[in-house]
């Protein structure tokens, strides 16, 4: 993602004429992301004004969002550059945040908190068909309006961007940020289901994850029933390819875990399909890693041989017993990756084919091992080698 | 303006008490020129035209995120349509000397400020009169070669 650039000289005066004619009524949050504040325009409003910094705004996003018409979504009513600030003034959505419910309640029912995520998975759902990733799915970032759930502040959110290393700009929550989000992969629509599972896990027990009392709230199956606690396990899980791959699977599954017979059916399978190995993928993993196996054996017993002039009696043992070891070692050892990584169930991150995954490694430990194999041939040459 | 350091002289014993009992923190310059804005309800952009800066550089003076040279903040002064002590102010709080009478540049500038004339019949002033202009890096009439 590039920064917008600053803006031209026309733009920078009638931007300044647009942030003028808000008058602010109240700062409600001041942070390095950026101010939020409650504006008025003239009679027209209340709006919320946001000012994020320009190497941390995604114009991008924004663009997107504006076209979006989703009743849980903040309504953008404009957005525009300043030297220093992208400015976005969307509709105000008045109601208690979620934070605050939850604090006010301590705890919510099932049927509550399911209702409540319903609603923020829909709007987070909306996100997703549009490409963008909100990556602060928060307590304070749900707002309980008389019509449902709203999801709002939208600041850090970005275009997923294919082939993306890691995120280029690393924000988040603790606690309901997926480890994905902290710089190692980036992060997709998953991430955010992530967060929609902490979420489900706070309104039930009423702690942050890692909060105390959280896991003893989890484990309580009054506060938090048993197919509740497998859905937010699934929806929480390290792996992103091991989770619900979209919010509105994770919706019908905790109606589904809330009422059996009530929850609208959502096929599991399109979850994992692209991470199950075929018959035949597995079938030719084993046959590599069995003849690897086998040819690094019959190598290292036949490739020796007693009448070698260079080496001794006891060179010889030495060289067939190290060479034994080390090719067998690296060649089972990538076969016995190939034949796991064939029968791993969905543990692989979807943005890398499980055979790279496993041919790297592959690939990693024969360059080390015939490195190996040369040192030893060379130590069993020039030191045991001197000959009759 | 000696009634500033009443505090100190009325016998503060120590450098705490005196700490304690000083007035509230100067504004900076960016919080001293939105408070004139906003009392004198003067928009930004009516403000930046009419001193003829960058609209980007004048943005951030407003803001605070730059430092600003003597002229360029009489070219704020100007579009601001301060007085002559209120540009002396802005000029002290911008970290540079007040106009002096004792200057002949700073008397017309001090003059055009007064009787509410534009930057561009001040320069036009200057000008005439063999001084520095204050926009476009002070050109002078004596000074200026391919005249």
């Amino acid at each position: 993602m590039t920064p917008p650039a600053p803006p031209g000289e026309a733009e920078t005066l009638s931007s300044i004429e647009r942030d003028d004619a808000y008058s602010v009524t109240r700062v409600l949050a001041d942070h390095p992301s950026g101010l939020t504040e409650l504006v008025m325009c003239g009679s027209a409003g209340p709006y919320v004004r946001k000012r994020i910094p320009l190497e941390l705004a995604n114009a991008a996003a924004w663009e997107e969002v504006s076209t979006i018409e989703e009743p849980r979504l903040p309504r953008v009513i404009e957005t525009y550059r300043l030297p220093d600030a992208f400015v976005v003034v969307c509709d105000y959505v008045p109601g208690a945040s979620l934070a605050e419910w939850v604090g006010q309640r301590r705890r919510l029912t099932p049927a509550e908190a399911v209702g409540i995520l319903a609603d923020v998975c829909q709007a987070a759902g909306e996100l997703h068909r549009h490409g963008i990733v909100h990556r602060d799915i928060t307590p304070p970032n749900v707002i309980l309006a008389p019509d449902g759930a709203h999801l709002i502040d939208l600041g850090i959110a970005r275009v997923h961007e294919d082939g993306a290393r890691h995120d280029t700009v690393q924000l988040g929550t603790m606690g309901f940020s997926a480890p994905e989000q902290f710089g190692f992969a980036q992060t997709d629509a998953r991430s955010d289901v992530y967060s929609l599972g902490c979420l489900l896990a706070f309104m039930l027990t009423g702690r942050h994850v890692g909060e105390q009392g959280f896991e003893r709230g989890m484990a309580d199956s009054a506060q938090v029933p048993r197919p509740l606690a497998q859905v937010i396990e699934r929806a929480c899980d390290l792996e992103p390819s091991a989770r619900y791959q979209t919010a509105e699977s994770l919706a019908a599954a905790a109606k589904e875990a809330l009422d059996p017979g009530k929850a609208l059916p959502v096929p599991a399978a399109q979850d994992r399909q692209e991470a199950r190995p075929t018959t035949r993928q597995k079938a030719v993993a084993w046959a590599i890693g069995v003849a690897a196996a086998a040819w690094g054996v019959v190598f290292a017993v036949a490739g020796v041989s007693p009448n070698n002039p260079t080496l001794t009696a006891s060179g010889v043992v030495m060289y067939r017993l190290f060479a034994t070891v080390l090719v067998v070692a690296w060649c089972a050892i990538p076969g016995i990756e190939l034949c796991q990584a064939s029968l791993r169930r969905g543990r692989y991150s979807a943005d890398e084919h499980p055979w790279a995954h496993a041919l790297r490694r592959t690939a990693i430990a024969a360059g080390v091992g015939l490195l190996a194999m040369c040192v030893v041939v060379l130590f069993c040459q020039e030191v045991l080698g001197p000959t009759s | 303006m000696a009634d500033e350091w009443d505090f100190m002289d009325k016998g503060a014993g120590s450098l705490e008490q005196a700490l304690a009992d000083m007035s509230s923190p100067d504004p900076t310059l960016s919080e001293w020129i939105r408070g004139s804005l906003e009392r004198r309800g003067l928009a930004r952009n009516v403000v930046i035209r009419g001193s003829r800066l960058n609209q980007t550089f004048a943005y951030q003076i407003i803001a605070g995120t730059r430092r600003a040279s003597r002229d360029k903040l009489l070219q704020l002064a100007f579009g601001m349509g301060l007085r002559r002590s209120e540009a002396s102010e802005l000029l002290e709080r911008g970290g540079t000397n007040p106009l002096s009478s004792g200057c002949r540049r700073d008397v017309v500038i001090a003059f055009c400020l007064e009787r509410r004339l534009t930057l561009v019949a001040c320069d036009d002033l200057l000008w005439s009169l063999g001084e520095a202009t204050i926009c476009d890096g002070g050109a002078t009439r004596r000074g200026a070669v391919d005249d």
